[in-house]
């Protein structure tokens, strides 16, 4: 991104897709972020929207065997730019649908997806030579 | 997966002593709160306040439980952090639980996990 360089920061990180080093992946993004002046306060939205990507990924297109997440962050201005990648299956979390479930259905499941919708801009997947890739982008607003 | 028991009148107030309620302890929730609320028929409490991070799979967690105790043995939530009061918001589910604002005081019985 000539001309914008030196205003962005960027984080690359390779995670297996298993809850516990997605754990530990998150604590990593929670002190990028906190290294770089956002405040705690406003770091809870891209945490949870990266938790809820990385689980999809886990569950859906490794189907629970391990194999590697690829997270490239962006920090660029009041936002975090996200991409990540694996090697599963293609996965397009967008067939999931749009809409957080009916909370009198007392589903549950099927929350994630929303969640990154609500919270997130830009979302797009793409499978590319073997690859998935999901792309979006958090602003970075404070808990209200 | 550490959770403490205690007891507020006649509710069964369980605390989890986690940071995090999370996919990676979705399950082992899920179960240690079952086994804690297998024999006892009273109300029960779940004390988040020492949670600051939920996600959809915590979430799922939680509403698993309600589903176990049943119809006629509510569940209630109490000591929702900011970022977790804010999920509950997101996803309606703050219109499915009754929320309590501050954790009651309890007798402590327990600790397990």
């Amino acid at each position: 991104m000539t001309g914008e360089s030196d205003l962005q920061s960027h984080l690359h990180l390779v995670c297996k897709s298993e809850f516990r080093a997605i754990r530990t992946a998150l604590g990593e993004v929670e002190k990028y972020l906190l290294d770089r002046g956002v405040p705690r306060t406003r770091i809870s939205d891209p945490c949870l929207v990266l938790a809820e990507a990385m689980t999809n990924i886990a569950r859906h297109a490794y189907s629970d065997e391990a194999g590697d997440i690829w997270l490239t962050l962006t920090l660029a201005g009041n936002r975090l730019r996200c991409k990540l990648v694996d090697h599963g299956a293609p996965f397009d979390p967008s067939a999931l649908g749009h809409n957080s479930p009916d909370p009198a259905q007392l589903r549950e499941g099927g929350y994630g997806w929303f969640i990154i919708r609500h919270l997130s801009e830009g979302v797009s997947y793409s499978h590319e030579k073997g690859c998935n890739a999901l792309r979006f982008s958090v602003p970075l607003d404070p808990v209200t | 997966m550490q959770v403490t028991l205690g007891r507020a009148d006649e509710a069964l107030v369980i605390s989890v002593m986690e940071s995090r309620l999370d996919a990676a302890v979705a399950i082992t929730f899920k179960d240690v709160v079952r086994d804690l609320t297998a024999t006892e028929g009273s109300p029960v409490i779940l004390d988040l306040s020492r949670v600051d991070f939920l996600d959809s799979s915590g979430l799922g967690a939680i509403v698993g439980v309600m589903k176990l105790l049943g119809p006629d043995r509510p569940l209630e939530i109490a000591g929702l952090t900011a970022s977790v009061r804010k999920l509950f918001r997101l996803t309606r589910m703050d219109t499915v639980f009754r929320i309590h604002d501050t954790v009651p005081v309890t007798n402590d019985i327990a600790a397990a996990g």
